[in-house]
This record gives C-alpha cells, sequence and structure tokens, in this order.
C-alpha cells in the first residue's frame, strides 16, 4: 500500500557536516549550544497525480535550505529543517494535515503544492493560527486575493489571472482567435476559466465553448469534439497531469487536421506527462506556462544550481530535472523566508509575515525580486516571468517557439 | 339383513365391497403417489422459489454491488471528493437524486465519505443515525475501507439488519474517499412469496429478515448440506428449505441461507381434498353401483326368481310337473331349459321311484310282517336285512347279529356242513331248503324250514342270499298235536264205539247185579260180591261215561260268571279233601276289579277240580296247595293259578303231561284224562294253559282265559303270546 508519505521528514543538517569537512580543525571546536529548528513546511501532493511537482519543490526548497543551513542557519545559527506533509492534492486530508503543521513546534511557514484549494478552504484556520503559507506553485488568484486581514499568503509562481491573460495572448499570437476552454472542476479550474474569460473579454473575444472534466477522467474526446464543433481553433486548459496526458491522448487520436494546439497551463507538469502521455504527446501541438529552464541555461547561478541538485539527488543532466519551475520558484521561496525570518529576527509568523512585506531586493535564481513582496503585492512573478514552453519528444520541457 | 342374504344383496354387496376395496386402493395409492407428487411438486416449488429468491437477492446484492462499485470509480464523485468548494452545486442535487438500483433502492441510504470517514454527503431521503452525521470513522468497516478494500457487511439499525455496501475512491492509488450504502436487508425480500410461502434470510447470526421458530433455527444450523444438496425438512406443520445461496454471498463469506417455509397444510389440504374427492366419487359410484346392480340383476334375477319359483314350488309342494319354461337364449335359458329337462327326467325316475318305493315298503312290509325269519346276507356273510320275525326267532337285533359273520354266529358247527350245502345248491339259481337247527341267543337250538336264495342285480351279479326261516317248532308241535289230535280222534270214535259196546252188557251186570243184591236169599259174601260187580260196574260204566264226554264234541253253554263264584265253588269241593290230606288249601280271593268270565261255569269248575286233585294228589301232607286269580300281564285276559308244593315233575313227564290216559297215580286213581280233557276245555274257551314245574319244588298250573267280551279272534294270539 501506497501509504501517504505524510509522514515523511527530511531533516537537512547539511550545514555542520560541509563546514567540518572544509573547515578542518586541530581541537574539537566547542559544542555549539543547542538551538531550536526553524521549521518550514511543505504541504503537497507528494505521491498522487501530482507529484512530481510536490517533489520538485521538496528538491528546490531541500537545495536552498541546505544553502542557508550551510551559511550557519538562521537566528544565531537555528538550522532549518523542513516538514513534507502528503495530502495528494486533495482539499480534505489537506486540512487535517494542516492542523498538524500548524501545531508543529517552530514552524514559521508552509509551502504549498501545486494546489490551491488545500489552502483556499482553509483561509480562516490560516488565518486564526497566523500560518505564513508560500505557493511556490498554485495558481489561484484567489489564494492571494483571499481578503485576509492580514494575509497570510504568499506566492512565488504564477497567477491564473495572469495566466488567463498569457495563453489567450499566446494563443492570438499565434493565430488561434477561437478559443476552447476546457478545465477541471475544481476550485483552481473555475479560477483558470474566470481568467480565461477575462482575458478574452479584454480581447472582445469569448470562449467558443468551455467544456469541464472530473478529475480521474477516463476520456476526453467527447470534451475536445464538443470544442471542436463548437468552432475551437485552439485549446486552453487547466488540468493536471493525468487529466492533461488524456487530453493529449484524446488530441492524438483525432485525425492529425482535427487536432487542436493546446495551451496549457503549468499544471500538467506538475506530474509525469511524458510518461503518462507516452508517444501521443509528440503527435499534438502543446504549449505549457512555465517561468524557468534549467535546460540551455547559461546563467552562473543557475549552472551552480544544477550542479548542487546533481550532487544532490543523483541527477547527471538538466533535462533530468523534472518540474523546473516548481524547483525553482520553491528554491527562491525558502530564500525569500528565510530573508524575512533574518529580517524579522524572529520565527514568530505574524512578524516574519510583515517582514516578507518588507523584504528589500533578492536575487533569486528566477529572477530578482524588487522586493518580491509588498504589503498590497504578495505575488513575487508577474507577467514578465511567464514563459510558454513545449515538450521535447523525449518529454523535456524547453521554450516554445515563437 | 335379509336382502343382503339375496344373491341380489350378494351381488350388490359384492359390488359394493369392490368399490370400496377399490376405492380405498385408489385413494390409498393415488394419496400415496399424489403424496409423493406434492411433496416433490412442493420440493420443487420451495427450490424453484429458493432458487429464484436467491438468485434474486444474489443479483440484487451483485446488482448493487456493482452499482457500488461503479460509483466509487465514477469521476464525478472522483471529481467531488476532491473538489471540496464547487461541489456544492453540482454535488448535492446529483446525491438528493441517488439511489441505489434494484428493489428497495429508493430506501436505502448513500453517503459519500472523505479519506477519514467524514460524511461529504449523502442522499437526504431518510434521516439517519445520528452517529452517521458526521463520520464512519469508527465504524469496524472503516479500517478495511481504507486499506482500498471494498466492505460488505450486516450492521443492526432500527431493530432491523442492515447491509452496508462499503467502496473506496481511489484517485492515483490513493483512497480520497468512500461511498457506502446501507439499507435494510428486508428489502431484498422482494415481492412476498404468495399463498404463505415463508421467506426468511438467515446468516451466521441469525435471521435478516423474516422469523424462524427457536427449533426450525436451531435445525436449520444442524444441517451440513453437502454442495448441490438443499436440505429440507419438516418440522411441525410446516415445510423448510434450506438454500445456501451462493454468488455475492459466497464471494464476500456472507455465509447466507435462504430458509424457505410453506405450511403443510399446502401438502395435506390437496390430498384431504383428494381423498374426499375420491372417497365422494367413490360413494357416488357405489350407488351408481347399487343402482345399476339393482337394475341389471333385476334382469338376471327374474329368470332365476322363476327357477327359484319352480324350485320352491317343487321343494314346498313337491310338484315336479311345474316348468320354468324361460325362453331366454342366454346361459340362464340354458339353464331354465336344462332345469325343465331335469324335471321331465325327475318326474319320471320319481314316479319310478315311487313305485320302486311302494315296492320297496310293500317288500319291507311284507319282510317286516312275515312269520318267517328273513335275513339278508351280502356277499361277506354280513345281515344286511334282519326282519322283526328274525329277531324275535333268534333273539338278536340286527347289530348284534352283525357283529360277526351268520353262518359263524348262527350255525351251529353240526348244522355247517348243510347249510354250505344248501348255499352250494342255491349258487345255481333259484333256491334251495332244508330243515336246520340254528342256534337262537336265548333258546339255543331253534328248528327252522331254511330256505336260501341267492340274489342279484340286475346284470347278474350276486349280491348275496336271502335266508328265510320258518319256526318248526309250532308245526313240529301242531304236526305232533295233529298225530295226537288223529289219534285221539280214531281213540274217541273206537272209544265212542266201545263205550256204546260196553253199556249195554255194563248196564246189563249193574242190573243183574243190582237185581240178585235186592234178593233176600244172599249170602253176605254173595251180597258182597254182588256189590262189588256192581260197584266196579259202576265204576266201568262212570269211566265210559268219562270216555263218551271226552269223546263227544259238546257244544258248552257259557255264561258270564265272577272267578271269586267259580273259586267258591270249587273251594268247596276239595276244601275236605285237602283236609284229609293235611294239605294247606288256600283259595286268595281275587280282586274286585278282576273282569268277569264269560265261560262254561261246569267245564270251568271241572277244569279247575282237575288241576286241583291233580296238586293235591301230588302234595304230601304239610305242603300247600293256593289258588289265585289276577288279570293277564299280556292281552285282555285273566289268570287262574293252581300251585302246590307236591313233587313237581320231570321234563319226560311234563313232556307227556297232556296226553290222554297218560298218568303217574296208582292204577286205579286215575284215568289218565285230567289234564287232556282241562286242555281240551281251556282251549275250547279260546284259552290257554302253561305248566312250569320243578321236581322236588313244586307245580304251578296257569289258566289263560278271555275275560268276557273280548273278541273272539284275538284270543288265540293273545293265548299264543301269553306263554
Amino acid at each position: 500500500m501506497q501509504r501517504l508519505g505524510w509522514m515523511l521528514c527530511v531533516v537537512l543538517l547539511l550545514s555542520g557536516a560541509a563546514s567540518a569537512q572544509s573547515k578542518p580543525s586541530s581541537t574539537p571546536p566547542p559544542k555549539p549550544p543547542t538551538l531550536p529548528p526553524i521549521v518550514l513546511g511543505l504541504h503537497a501532493d507528494m505521491s498522487s497525480g501530482s507529484a512530481m511537482s510536490g517533489e520538485a519543490i521538496r528538491r528546490g526548497a531541500l537545495l536552498a535550505l541546505s544553502e542557508l543551513n550551510a551559511q550557519g542557519g538562521l537566528l544565531g545559527g537555528r538550522k532549518l529543517q523542513l516538514v513534507v506533509r502528503d495530502h495528494h492534492g486533495v482539499p480534505a486530508r489537506a486540512t487535517d494535515q494542516l492542523q498538524e503543521l500548524a501545531s508543529t513546534p517552530n514552524l514559521v511557514a508552509v509551502l504549498t503544492g501545486n494546489h490551491s484549494a488545500p489552502f483556499i478552504q482553509n483561509f480562516g484556520f490560516i488565518l486564526g493560527h497566523q500560518l505564513i503559507i508560500m505557493s511556490p506553485w498554485a495558481a489561484s488568484t484567489e489564494l492571494i486575493d483571499n481578503g485576509l486581514k492580514p494575509n497570510y499568503v504568499f506566492r512565488v509562481s504564477a497567477r491564473d489571472e495572469a495566466v488567463g491573460r498569457f495563453l489567450v495572448q499566446k494563443a492570438f499570437e499565434r493565430g488561434h482567435k477561437k478559443l476552447g476552454l476546457l478545465l477541471e472542476k475544481t476550485a483552481w479550474g473555475r479560477s483558470t476559466e474566470k481568467a480565461l474569460r477575462e482575458a478574452l473579454a479584454s480581447h472582445q473575444q469569448a470562449a467558443v465553448a468551455v467544456e469541464w472534466f472530473n478529475w480521474a477522467e477516463e476520456d476526453m474526446e467527447p470534451q475536445l469534439a464538443a470544442l471542436e464543433s463548437a468552432g475551437a481553433q485552439a485549446v486552453l486548459i487547466a488540468a493536471n497531469a493525468p487529466e492533461g496526458a488524456l487530453i493529449v491522448k484524446a488530441m492524438a487520436r483525432r485525425p492529425p487536421d482535427k487536432r487542436l494546439p493546446i495551451y496549457s497551463h503549468s499544471g500538467i507538469t506538475a506530474g509525469n506527462l511524458p510518461q503518462l502521455a507516452g508517444p501521443s504527446l509528440a503527435q499534438v501541438e502543446l504549449h505549457v506556462l512555465q517561468t524557468f529552464f534549467f535546460v540551455g541555461t547559461r546563467d552562473a547561478r543557475a549552472q551552480a544550481f544544477i550542479a548542487r541538485y546533481h550532487e544532490t539527488f543523483g541527477t547527471k543532466r538538466a533535462e533530468d530535472i523534472s518540474a523546473p519551475t516548481g524547483t525553482t520558484q520553491a528554491y527562491d521561496a525558502v530564500w525569500l523566508l528565510a530573508l524575512a525570518i533574518e529580517k524579522a529576527q524572529t520565527t514568530d509568523r505574524p512578524k516574519v509575515r510583515d517582514a516578507l512585506e518588507q523584504l528589500g531586493p533578492h536575487r533569486g535564481l528566477l529572477r530578482t525580486y524588487r522586493p518580491a513582496f509588498t504589503a498590497s503585492r504578495h505575488e513575487a512573478l508577474d507577467l514578465s516571468d511567464y514563459k510558454l514552453a513545449t515538450f521535447t519528444p523525449e518529454g523535456v520541457l524547453v521554450p516554445s517557439q515563437p | 339383513m335379509r336382502f343382503f342374504r339375496s344373491l341380489q344383496g350378494k351381488i350388490l354387496l359384492f359390488f359394493f365391497l369392490i368399490d370400496v376395496a377399490t376405492v380405498g386402493a385408489l385413494v390409498a395409492t393415488v394419496s400415496g403417489n399424489a403424496r409423493e407428487a406434492l411433496e416433490q411438486k412442493i420440493e420443487q416449488l420451495l427450490q424453484l422459489k429458493a432458487s429464484e429468491a436467491s438468485n434474486d437477492i444474489e443479483r440484487e446484492l451483485a446488482f448493487k454491488w456493482s452499482f457500488m462499485q461503479s460509483l466509487a470509480s465514477n469521476t464525478f464523485l472522483v471529481n467531488s471528493v476532491i473538489d471540496p468548494q464547487g461541489r456544492g452545486e453540482y454535488l448535492e442535487p446529483f446525491m438528493q437524486k441517488l439511489q441505489l438500483p434494484g428493489l428497495g433502492g429508493e430506501k436505502a441510504d448513500l453517503w459519500l465519505l472523505d479519506f477519514a470517514g467524514r460524511v461529504i454527503t449523502r442522499n437526504g431521503l431518510h434521516p439517519t443515525h445520528a452517529e452517521h452525521e458526521s463520520h464512519f470513522a469508527q465504524e469496524s468497516w472503516w479500517s478495511k475501507v481504507r486499506e482500498g478494500k471494498p466492505s460488505v457487511m450486516v450492521t443492526q439499525r432500527g431493530g432491523h439488519s442492515h447491509l452496508l455496501l462499503a467502496f473506496p475512491v481511489f484517485y492515483h492509488q490513493h483512497i480520497e474517499g468512500a461511498v457506502v450504502a446501507e439499507f435494510d436487508v428486508a428489502l431484498l425480500r422482494g415481492a412476498e412469496a404468495e399463498g404463505g410461502l415463508g421467506m426468511t434470510l438467515l446468516s451466521a447470526q441469525g435471521p435478516l429478515f423474516g422469523f424462524l421458530s427457536v427449533d426450525a433455527l436451531s435445525q436449520v444450523r444442524q444441517l451440513n448440506p453437502a454442495p448441490g444438496q438443499h436440505p429440507t425438512f419438516l418440522l411441525g406443520d410446516t415445510f423448510y428449505w434450506v438454500q445456501p445461496l451462493g454468488g455475492f454471498s459466497r464471494e464476500h463469506g456472507l455465509g447466507w441461507s435462504l430458509v424457505l417455509s410453506e405450511p403443510a397444510e399446502k401438502l395435506f389440504l390437496p390430498l384431504r381434498e383428494l381423498r374426499q374427492r375420491m372417497l365422494g366419487t367413490g360413494a357416488f359410484m357405489a350407488v351408481v353401483f347399487a343402482v345399476l346392480v339393482v337394475w341389471g340383476t333385476g334382469s338376471l334375477l327374474r329368470p332365476l326368481e322363476r327357477i327359484e319359483g319352480t324350485m320352491r314350488g317343487i321343494v314346498d309342494g313337491g310338484d315336479l310337473g311345474q316348468r320354468i319354461r324361460l325362453q331366454s337364449r342366454d346361459e340362464l335359458g340354458s339353464i331354465a331349459r336344462t332345469f325343465d329337462q331335469m324335471l321331465e327326467r325327475l318326474e319320471h325316475r320319481t314316479l319310478e321311484l315311487e313305485r320302486s318305493r311302494d315296492k320297496a315298503s310293500l317288500l319291507a312290509h311284507i319282510t317286516s310282517a312275515s312269520p318267517s325269519a328273513i335275513a339278508m346276507l351280502d356277499l361277506q356273510g354280513q345281515v344286511r336285512v334282519w326282519n322283526q320275525a328274525a329277531e324275535s326267532l333268534f333273539g338278536w337285533s340286527l347289530e348284534q347279529i352283525s357283529e360277526r359273520p351268520f353262518l359263524a354266529k348262527v350255525v351251529p358247527a353240526a348244522a355247517q356242513e348243510t347249510v354250505s350245502a344248501l348255499l352250494t345248491r342255491a349258487g345255481g339259481g333259484g333256491s334251495a331248503e332244508t330243515e336246520v337247527s340254528l342256534m337262537s341267543r336265548e333258546t339255543g337250538p331253534v328248528l327252522v324250514q331254511l330256505q336260501v336264495t341267492r340274489i342279484a342285480d340286475a346284470v347278474g351279479q350276486p349280491l348275496g342270499h336271502v335266508f328265510i326261516m320258518r319256526d318248526q317248532r309250532e308245526v313240529k308241535r301242531l304236526r305232533e298235536s295233529l298225530v295226537q289230535s288223529e289219534k285221539m280222534a280214531a281213540m274217541g270214535t273206537l272209544v265212542a264205539g266201545l263205550s256204546h259196546e260196553l253199556n249195554n252188557p255194563l248196564g246189563i251186570i249193574i242190573g243183574f247185579a243190582q237185581g240178585l243184591e235186592r234178593r233176600g236169599t244172599l249170602d253176605e259174601s254173595t251180597r258182597g260180591a254182588l256189590a262189588s260187580i256192581e260197584r266196579q260196574a259202576q265204576r266201568c260204566a262212570q269211566l265210559v261215561r268219562a270216555l263218551l264226554d271226552f269223546s263227544r264234541k259238546k257244544i258248552p253253554l257259557r255264561e258270564r260268571v265272577a272267578v271269586s263264584t267259580l273259586f267258591e265253588r270249587v273251594g268247596a269241593l276239595v276244601g275236605g279233601q285237602a283236609q284229609r290230606a293235611d294239605i294247606s288249601f288256600e283259595v286268595l280271593s281275587p280282586s274286585a276289579e278282576l273282569p268277569e268270565l264269560e265261560v262254561s261255569v261246569q267245564e270251568i269248575e271241572s277244569a279247575l277240580l282237575n288241576l286241583i286233585t291233580n296238586a293235591l294228589d301230588a302234595t304230601p301232607g304239610g305242603g300247600a296247595v293256593t289258588v289265585s286269580a289276577q288279570p293277564a300281564a299280556q292281552g285282555n285276559g285273566v289268570e287262574l293259578v293252581v300251585a302246590d308244593t307236591g313233587s313237581g315233575m320231570p321234563e319226560e313227564v311234563l313232556q307227556r303231561a297232556f296226553d290222554p290216559f297218560f298218568t303217574t297215580k296208582p292204577v286205579g286213581q286215575g284215568t289218565g284224562l285230567g289234564l287232556s280233557i282241562t286242555r281240551n276245555i281251556v282251549e275250547a274257551h279260546g284259552g290257554a294253559i302253561d305248566v312250569k314245574t320243578a321236581p322236588g319244588i313244586g307245580t304251578t298250573v296257569r289258566l289263560w282265559l278271555p275275560v268276557a267280551g273280548a273278541p273272539p279272534q284275538a284270543h288265540r294270539m293273545e293265548a299264543t303270546a301269553w306263554k
């Protein structure tokens, strides 16, 4: 039984060991005083349809933590720990786990997975427990525009509203004026629908059709047929990897001249889409939102990160870094939290929350944040960070050709 | 009862018994077969019902189970489990309308649970248990569902057994929720079996629906049916059929059994109705049979009644002239004609028989009345016919004479040769006879004239011999008597002539003697001589008169006289003689009722005097002579008895006692004519005389005389029989 991995707790104490190796001493150093760790939580789908996103976030976070701990930790040497809870993308499970996380000693913030609903439905709890929620992937507009005062939710990722505009824009740029929407029947799907409709409306357009699908859907052909019959030239989708793969397969089964280009939210990269879609992936024109690529990057920081990544997780190539957006955004998000803790000089969550709104510029892996957040803006990224990507035949995300 | 003794009644009774036996056998056989058939039918019915019901239940369970399985994998519900924000819009309406398919599905409770067993939503048709309102996490089955295994189990709620079906809802190998259905197991009952067919669904814990008595439940649990077998049993007034459920129940280890019960009345009622119908039909058929038998036998019995009437007429009236004269051509007609022919012959034979019987009767009468003794001997010498005269002659009855062969018993040794010769002679046909002495029972040898005749049947086969035996003793006596009579007659003639010739000289002698006596000149001696001459001459004259009386046939004058009178006169005459002889002479006075005699008084007195005188003469002094009279033991006569205690007579004397001139008295004292004259007197009166004597003891002489007025024809026979 694939039991939930919510009790998986990985504590990396890399800094101590690393410094001991890099700074050998003839006399044993005095035993440092025992400081409580600074705990960050990762509350994501670690084993289900979007497990890849959870793992990507975990890896990005771990690399950030390792760097921070290698630097001596925070607040005078307090090491950072990551506590992971796997909610499978199911809000009900997440609700229970969130309560556990909230009661975890020294927990400062919780990183989300790619699902927004587990947190959206717990805004009351989040506010009540003054939990800092940092989203490295979850994109629902509502996640940030939640009405909480103060707002404890921050995001270093795409925002549905912007994604809507981005995808519509990209479709239009490719001559696809008549767009059909294919969305999962969740809060995220509805959030994306809203964004897409608004984006289309901004272009005085409307979706030729909107189709919905359920999680665990087995066949998307009816929806695609409906969109086609509605005259869609392209399909804008909001789906996670399992359902996204079904869409790809269904599209691939259509005659080549009937296959519609797909413009997808980043959700389909949260799982192992290449594996799920198989050969169909190469037969379909699929564009997907991304914010960062390791493949082909020439940035030194990125190269160093890749090196650490390979060193830590045993990969060899940049192509082996799955869901790079999640890893990159998690890495930057952890650093921003660390900066806020340092700035607040405390792990007191309200103060850290306030510090997050008061951070200065920070050069992250994905971008340089000037600053990442403000009191009125809890979105660290903007439309300029969005990129359109596609899968290579090998299943590697690469930038789409213009 | 009389009717049932008649042929019609017996036929009716016979057919009635046949009907009863047939109906009884039919009822027994048919009801037995019907019972087996009904039992089989009920078993088949129960099996069919059980099979249908169990199939229905299994199908229902499988259907519901399959539905729940598909519901759990339905993406709509999967999505609903995961999507907490928006599902209210689409999930609630869906769940409100969600029902289990199949029987009672509309009454089933359905829940959608999250991964922790909390209720996301449920169908809203029925209030549910309070514990189920929020979560099922505490339920025993939940741990199984959380392990990803569907669960089926029986729950108890509200006094009813419910079946709970729970399926995990998977998403990417994770159990993210569950769908649960719970429904009253009784909903599986479906349409209750018609006609009182009871249905109980039984689990190891007890009935899930329906009712079973404790005994029935115990018996069901004791059953351990082999695979493929469905035990049935009869308990009390109910048949039970136990059908272990297969399919869903077996696959999920429920161990359910369906118990169908059928009131035994279902079996027995049709049997009773069948028996009643058969008995009713049998009774109806008996009535029909009775009518048919009475009607049918009427035509049969009418000829029979005619036959019977004819027979009755013959039996009651002996009228063999009656005839049935039945014209029918059937067997009865044949019988009647045969019977008529038989009557013809019978009448003819009867006439012959009557004639033969008359002949036989006549012969029998003749034989019986024959004075001759007749015996018919068969070829073995056994006596077959033995008439009355033979019995009288020989003293043996038929039974007694038949004890031994006739010849051995009757023919003395000395006569064997004679008789054998006689038989030989008779064997040639015809008769042969001879005079021979045969042995009688009492009197020893009896001289008979024996005539032997061989007899044969119609074809000449010898049947035996007829012996006709005539008593020759009387003949001999008569013959002797005849000789005596002839002798006496000759003597009488002689005596009469002689007497007549003697009377004259005697008269002269006596006259001259008397004349001489009257002469005075005669001396005494001469006178004495003359007196002696006269006396002796007188005596001679008296003798001559006696001879004349003996030989003279006088017709006596008879008169009625009492015996006592006779006795008085005779007694007076002999009283002195007895006294002188010192002999007790006693005349016993006869009874006053003694009848009178009609006799010649003088002759009877003379006879009595002869007898008394003889008695006195034979009796020595000191002896006794008694005279008496009494009614004769046989015949209508009177016995006059003179008995003495004298010297008696030897046999040879007795044989000659009645011969004339035979006397044992000294010469000059008796003429020898007394007893002879007495017998002549008595026999002249139709009487008889008998002498019983024993030498040295005495003699008794009895006279039998007919009473006055007795028919003369009877005298002889009575006198003969008297001896």
